[in-house]
């Protein structure tokens, strides 16, 4: 499904250049959980973002389906988003000025070809991730879990093929982070591809295979599969 | 859920934020469709008056302050006293090229006239030679009324109507009509016949506290209508040179001075007004500016879900649009209400007939400054925008606040 070909990214600052991203390929198929950890400033979210088309690498190439999402013009690529691709970030999670169902139903908008408002399925997104009763709420009614609930509804909208998600349980209580995590599982079951950024060891153990990021060098540790017990 | 959603969502979500940037695009706005509406109609006064004069010439004493004084009581009806040499009407009326000519002297009311509160413009005439008032009466002035000794005519503004009384310097007039408005002086003029001021001038010896002083034969100006195709600057010089104490005002002027006085005063209110956009301009621009970037994480967010940055770009225009149209359009029609509401204040304090221009200019600046404060706004309020979509949208979010 994903192949990532010899992927760099610098940054240059004020001390020099810094590669983020060291010539890291790999290749995820159809249906894998891939959890990538390391610790901060390794450059995992960095590559979250080349692969999601939210970050231009400075060299390399990402397949999705085969096709480059980088030799693409920035509609086309936002249109791949829209289809194929749901985001879920610990740092940006809702629109503060939409409400909790307008959240969900968003991505429907950015589709090539805008549907009528699937409502039934955003409601049951919502269902699903236990936020039936707060779909007029406003973000900032919200808890930092329901938040990042909605986000994922959000993300699952227009039903996407791959989950990117880059630090999906961070800032959250061990309560909450365990029924996100087993929410994503849940995802993974039912056909998802995910690839999960995280920098705690704990999580990775839903993962499939599991790559490690070292300043900027990507490595796969495992190629295990989850057990019951860290899907549980 | 389209750019205009999102964008409408922000802005009610935000009203706080929205109002603080309206607020000084609604002062800038009221303030400068209230200073160009006032400039307008001020000039608009003036033609009005220049092309109402009915005479082409006027004739009045010389001197640079009794041409002052005549060009007020002309747009203003501002009461002017000064007075010709008796022989000088004689003089002027044998010049070639004089078709004929009209006497008018005048008076000035007693602030205690029981009429009217404040000082009041007369002006005697002959109403057999007159050329300049008659024109202007709303009817026929009844026969009953124009037998009457002491008949008035009042301009449009003077709270008289026919049939009503007034005495002044101790002598009753009868209101015989009431002139059309004119836009000009004349609608804050008082006129009487020549004989009724020599009768009100001999009675005020010995009724009023102030008696008037004006000689047999004394008048303040003398109006001309030039035969027909007499060049008027070739007649005013023979004018000129015929009664050398006498100075020929033309109609042009008079609007002459009377802009050389509005400019004066409006050269400085363009300025105070220019200075008040360009702060309003950067405040709604810095609120605006901190808001996007407040927002950036969100614009990743959108973009992350499949917006692409034509789809942030209109969003963000249409935001800024919604506010900068509303309260540009809120603040110019304040403006308009702030004229209109303080339109006689306004046209006694700058010594002007009218403050208002007429209904289609006054629609056409509307919409002209609503346009203008709209886009200007707009542009001003998305230029942080273009920055904020260069970035790439992942250091976006990244760098955005938790939301």
């Amino acid at each position: 499904m994903i192949s990532a070909i010899d992927i760099t990214k610098n940054y240059t600052g004020k001390d020099g250049t810094i590669a983020a991203l060291g010539g890291v390929s790999f290749k995820v198929a159809k249906g894998d959980f891939v959890a990538v950890i390391g610790r901060s400033g390794t450059g995992k979210s960095t590559l979250l973002g080349v692969i999601g088309g939210l970050l231009k690498p400075s060299s390399g190439e990402i397949l999705l389906d085969g096709q480059s999402i980088w030799n693409l013009d920035e509609q086309l690529r936002a249109q791949i988003r829209a289809q194929k691709i749901g985001f879920v970030f610990q740092n940006a999670s809702v629109i503060s000025s939409l409400t909790v169902l307008e959240n969900v139903i968003l991505p429907q908008s950015f589709l090539p070809k805008p549907t009528r408002s699937n409502m039934p399925r955003a409601k049951n997104l919502l269902e699903s991730v236990g936020l039936a009763h707060r779909t007029h709420a406003y973000p900032d009614q919200l808890s930092g879990g329901e938040k990042r609930r909605v986000a994922i509804a959000s993300a699952l909208m227009n039903a996407p093929a791959l989950l990117l998600a880059d630090e999906p349980t961070g800032d959250l209580d061990s309560e909450t982070e365990l029924e996100i995590m087993d929410f994503f599982a849940g995802l993974w079951k039912s056909g998802t591809t995910i690839i999960m950024v995280t920098h705690n060891q704990q999580l990775s153990n839903y993962g499939n295979r599991i790559f490690k990021m070292d300043d900027g060098i990507m490595t796969e540790s495992s190629g295990q599969t989850p057990t019951e017990n860290s899907l549980s | 859920m389209n750019d205009w959603y999102l964008a409408l969502s922000q802005i009610k979500r935000n009203p706080l934020r929205s109002s603080l940037m309206a607020s000084g695009i609604v002062i800038a706005a009221a303030v400068m469709t209230a200073v160009a509406l006032l400039i307008v109609g001020v000039n608009e006064g003036i033609t009005n008056t220049v092309n109402r004069l009915g005479a082409d010439i006027m004739v009045v004493p010389r001197g640079e302050e009794v041409a002052k004084q005549f060009n007020e009581a002309l747009i203003t009806g501002k009461p002017a006293t000064f007075y010709l040499d008796p022989s000088a009407a004689e003089k002027v009326s044998k010049v070639p090229g004089v078709d004929h000519t009209s006497n008018q002297t005048f008076v000035e009311t007693l602030t205690n006239a029981r009429c009217c509160a404040g000082k009041f413009f007369i002006v005697a005439f002959d109403p057999v030679t007159d050329f300049t008032i008659k024109p202007w009466l709303k009817s026929k002035v009844p026969q009953s009324i124009s037998q009457t000794e002491n008949w008035m005519i009042v301009g449009d503004r003077i709270l008289l109507r026919q049939g009503n009384e007034a005495q002044f310097y101790g002598t009753s007039f009868t209101v015989a009509g009431v002139l059309e408005p004119t836009g000009t002086g004349m609608d804050w003029t008082i006129y009487m016949s020549e004989k009724s001021l020599r009768k009100m001038v001999i009675a005020s010896q010995a009724k009023a506290e102030m008696p008037l002083r004006i000689r047999q034969g004394d008048v303040s100006t003398i109006l001309v209508k030039a035969e027909t195709g007499v060049d008027l600057i070739d007649l005013a010089e023979r004018i000129e040179q015929a009664a050398p104490e006498i100075q020929v005002v033309l109609s042009s002027t008079v609007a002459k001075l009377a802009r050389q006085q509005l400019f004066a005063i409006a050269s400085v209110l363009v300025c105070v007004v220019a200075g008040l956009w360009v702060m309003a301009l950067i405040m709604s621009g810095v609120i605006f500016s901190m808001a996007v970037r407040e927002r950036r994480s969100q614009i990743g967010l959108l973009i992350a879900k499949g917006a692409n940055k034509r789809f942030i770009f209109k969003m963000l225009t249409k935001e800024s649009i919604a506010i900068a149209a509303t309260s540009s359009l809120s603040g110019c029609l304040v403006g308009l209400l702030i004229v209109i509401s303080f339109r006689e204040l306004l046209s006694n304090a700058l010594g002007t007939p009218d403050v208002l221009p007429t209904a289609a200019t006054t629609a056409l600046f509307v919409a002209a400054f609503n346009v203008l404060g709209t886009a200007t706004a707009v542009i001003t309020a998305i230029m942080p925008v273009i920055s904020v979509l260069k970035a790439e949208p992942y250091e976006s979010i990244k760098q955005g606040r938790l939301t």
